[in-house]
């Protein structure tokens, strides 16, 4: 097991600066090349985004767009989108800042959330940063809204440090209280009528309340002056442990957990050089010798992302949806088809421990190995269950292996395993071809038989331990 | 067919994993010796009770569901969602029960209910997740990576091979409490369609077999979780058909959760701790009716629990805990609801439960931001549970001494 073949390195891309790629995708990108490869999802600006669905259609009959609903339209937009790295970098920083619905319960608010971190998911860290701390949303999130000079409220200026920028242990309690006084009076306003029939827009925004602001002079991490908020994140932007952490964190989401130090200290530094540049910093990482070595390879945990947007972009299933969609006869039937499969993924990606919106704390989700316990591994063996079971379903046996005609079961489940990209042992598709030739016993007609090998299949590759790992 | 037969045979001939679903489970063989050791060596026998823990996620509006009738305050601060003192259910001189707790007069009556007062923690926290982890892991100081559960059962299982549901959450994620080091605490949705999950024999042989690896590569972790899933579920699918439910529920959350708990007592004799948590107590607006139904639905569904396990010759070993992660405001909203507050009651029912209020009620004119003080740690109950119930030492468990609260005759 080696990334030897230009087709193995375009697939590994893919499954980190992405969700994975069904077997015509890789065919595609490895004919285009690894290089163009990585500069196509890169360069994502250059590329039409995909078909959008217009969340604002989601709202209920209160005029209400609730969380979860918000957390579904997020999930299909991974699921379609033409530009998965950006996606994927949307994903990471809402696992960085930690934004919950559980407070921020405003769809709208969330949606602008998204869609900053959407925008800003590779720009330069100081934009994304004073973005998301001027955000309503974070603002609201860890109650900056409410720090105000006199009564300051340390909730954001706390995790901007320990959590954001440098990581425990690189601040006193000192400067926690001086950078909440320096943030005091960053708050955030609904527009009124006027600037909202103008700007078309109903949510709040960003307002410095210079009368909440606390002028003192203050001191932080040794500079003194009357600070005020940018300058805090600029103070944070020159400690050389911000580029570490922040480096150091890419680089256990997309290419390995716990580097070696050396790698550490040449990525920080490209980090700085780069001024702080997501993309140069990723553009190294996917080109570093260290991206296509064995200890990269299949080596990280999928997450309930990873797992469930990659089968359903395997399998093109939201491209299935619009098929099927097609005989629905009315708008509001094929929205109500898309909002049920959406749900169902939605509902098992909870299930697995990762509902879109609802990180457990602001440090995110735990990640890595805590991904997987026995609950989580059931759920990732019955979501074989919720794609495969129907014969009616929308991903059948024509669907994913066409009208070709098989020698053996064994070569199905080679097929199969190509489909899902599951790197299984020969040992192990035997295992599964042994126990999918005895269903015959236990079904009625070809079709049925077919569906059910299908199904069965699935079930043994998603529980198979290869197959937790992208 | 022939070739198919063929195949099977070979692999189970060739020594394959194949066929270790069909031999006796490791962990029983394990579980058989351990006991045998602990005998031998003198380890006082570990208790076979069973503790059922039932979690009222949202934050139960406490002053509602246990009312100081005698106060004028309440009626005065609550004068939309108040519940009329005609309609409560007195218990004491100054307390009464919220009318839908009607089914649990009889637990109150034979001394089986006893009611904790005033339950909650210093430097309260108001975020659900917060708090209830708090809770959970009973640990309001910091993050812990165990829960109070996790913690006890990791004791069991200290001394060799356990169960593989031991303990078990029912439920469809997995619960901080219930988070341990060593035993894995398996988390299943519904044991209603077990033997749908389990599978054909076969289709559980080939998932075990698929999960077999080289050596030891990060590979590991995956296979020990699935297996102890495959473990959990092939127990309470081959114990679960054996036992009909004796007594009636209803259809709510709560009855089905009680029903199917009921059933894994009746079947399983080594499971030590269950877990059932059921939401919707976070009632910011219109809350009376909605918080009426939950209530109604809590208590049938423990009341027709208690009456199974008294039918089943349990009711001795078995407790159930319940509680919330907060109270709320003492002063209704504008809404007709109530916004996350502090202290509330915690339930403890069971045949060996020495009924009755404990601690103190909070004081409607002494409120800490609009809220009920706690003025019981709720680890005392934990200590209580754990000391005079389980068997346990509550202090190696909870990381400190409490003072037990004479909760058990």
């Amino acid at each position: 097991m080696a990334l030897d073949t230009e087709r193995k390195k375009v697939a590994h891309l893919l499954r980190r600066a992405g969700f994975g790629a069904g077997i015509s995708r890789i065919d595609y990108f490895t004919e285009l090349g690894l290089d163009a490869t990585l500069e196509h999802l890169l360069d994502y600006e250059q590329v039409a985004e995909g078909p959008e669905i217009d969340v604002y259609e989601l709202t209920n009959n209160n005029g209400n767009l609730p969380a979860p609903i918000v957390s579904g339209w997020w999930l299909h937009r991974m699921m379609v989108t033409k530009r998965p790295l950006q996606a994927k970098l949307s994903l990471f920083w809402h696992d960085h800042f930690g934004c919950s619905a559980e407070k921020v319960q405003n769809g709208y608010l969330l949606v602008q959330h998204i869609r900053l971190l959407n925008r800003h998911a590779s720009s330069d860290f100081r934009t994304l940063l004073l973005a998301v701390a001027q955000d309503p949303t974070m603002l609201r999130f860890l109650d900056n809204n409410v720090n105000v000079s006199g009564k300051p409220n340390e909730n954001f200026a706390r995790e901007l440090m320990e959590l954001f920028t440098m990581g425990i242990g690189n601040y006193t309690e000192k400067d926690v209280q001086e950078a909440a006084r320096a943030l005091t009076g960053w708050s955030f306003q609904r527009p009124n009528r006027i600037q909202a029939a103008l700007r078309n827009k109903v949510e709040p925004e960003f307002i410095f309340r210079e009368n909440q602001h606390d002028k003192g002079i203050k001191t932080f991490l040794g500079v003194s002056g009357n600070l005020g908020g940018e300058d805090v994140i600029d103070i944070l932007l020159d400690q050389p442990v911000t580029a570490r952490y922040i480096a150091t964190k890419l680089w256990s989401w997309f290419v390995y957990e716990n580097p070696e130090e050396a790698v550490v200290d040449r990525i920080a530094s490209v980090f700085l050089g780069s001024g702080y540049s997501v993309k140069a910093l990723l553009r190294h990482m996917f080109t570093s010798e260290e991206f296509y070595s064995a200890r990269a390879e299949r080596a990280l945990y999928k997450s309930p992302a990873d797992f469930v947007v990659g089968i359903c972009r395997s399998v093109d299933l939201p491209g299935v949806l619009d098929l099927v969609s097609i005989f629905q006869d009315s708008e509001k039937e094929k929205r109500q088809l898309l909002r049920g499969a959406v749900g169902g993924m939605m509902g098992s990606m909870q299930n697995m421990g990762q509902f879109l919106l609802y990180p457990p704390t602001v440090a995110g989700w735990d990640g890595g190995a805590a991904w997987v316990n026995s609950a989580t591994m059931l759920e990732r063996i019955k979501f074989a269950d919720t794609m495969f079971q129907k014969r009616n379903g929308p991903i059948n046996w024509n669907y994913l292996v066409g009208n070709r005609r098989f020698e053996s079961v064994r070569e199905v489940v080679d097929r199969l395993c190509e489909v899902f990209d599951a790197q299984l042992p020969a040992a192990k598709k035997e295992i599964v071809a042994t126990h999918v030739e005895g269903l015959l016993d236990l079904t009625r007609g070809e079709e049925q038989y077919r569906q059910e090998m299908l199904h069965q299949a699935s079930r043994l590759i998603f529980g198979s331990p290869e197959f937790q790992f992208c | 067919m022939a070739e198919n037969h063929s195949r099977r045979d070979f692999l189970v001939r060739s020594g394959s994993v194949l066929a270790l679903g069909l031999l006796t489970p490791a962990w029983l063989r394990g579980v058989a010796l351990a006991q045998k050791t602990d005998r031998l060596n003198g380890v006082v026998p570990r208790s076979d009770n069973v503790l059922i823990v039932c979690q009222l996620s949202g934050g139960n509006d406490g002053l509602n569901t246990v009312i100081p009738y005698s106060e004028k305050d309440y009626y005065r601060l609550r004068p939309g969602i108040g519940i009329a003192e005609k309609e409560q259910i007195p218990i004491s001189g100054h307390l009464a029960l919220h009318p839908a707790l009607k089914p649990l007069q009889g637990l109150w009556d034979s001394g089986q209910l006893a009611i904790v007062n005033g339950a909650g923690y210093p430097e309260h926290n108001r975020s659900h997740f917060s708090s209830m982890k708090i809770w959970q892991t009973a640990s309001p100081e910091g993050p812990s990576q165990t829960g109070w559960l996790g913690n006890y059962l990791d004791l069991i299982g200290s001394t060799g091979p356990v169960s593989p549901v031991v303990g078990l959450c029912l439920d469809n994620s997995a619960n901080p409490a219930l988070s341990a080091r060593k035993v894995s605490v398996p988390t299943i949705a519904s044991l209603d369609d077990i033997s749908e999950l389990a599978g054909t024999q076969d289709a559980e042989a080939a998932m075990r077999a698929i999960q077999q690896m080289d050596g030891n590569t990060p590979f590991g972790h995956v296979s020990q979780s699935t297996n102890s899933a495959l473990d959990a579920v092939h127990e309470l699918n081959s114990m679960l058909g054996k036992y009909e439910n004796v007594i009636e529920y209803k259809a709510d959350k709560f009855s089905s959760g009680f029903r199917q708990l009921a059933k894994l007592i009746a079947v399983s004799p080594l499971t030590r701790v269950a877990y059932l948590s059921i939401g919707g107590f976070d009632t910011h607006a219109n809350q009376q009716d909605r918080h009426s139904e939950l209530l109604g639905n809590f208590a049938s569904g423990l009341s027709a629990f208690m009456q199974e396990m008294q039918q089943i010759g349990m009711a001795q070993r078995v407790t159930v805990l319940a509680f919330s992660e907060f109270g709320r405001r003492v002063k209704e909203n504008g809404s007709g609801g109530t916004d996350h507050g502090q202290a509330g009651p915690m339930f403890i029912a069971g045949g060996s439960v020495k009924g009755g209020l404990h601690g103190e009620y909070p004081s409607l004119q002494d409120l800490d931001d609009g809220d009920l003080k706690y003025n019981l740690d709720f680890r005392r109950v934990y200590a209580s549970v754990l000391d005079r119930f389980m068997q346990a030492d509550s202090e190696k468990l909870l990381g400190q001494r409490f003072e037990i609260l004479p909760l058990f005759s």
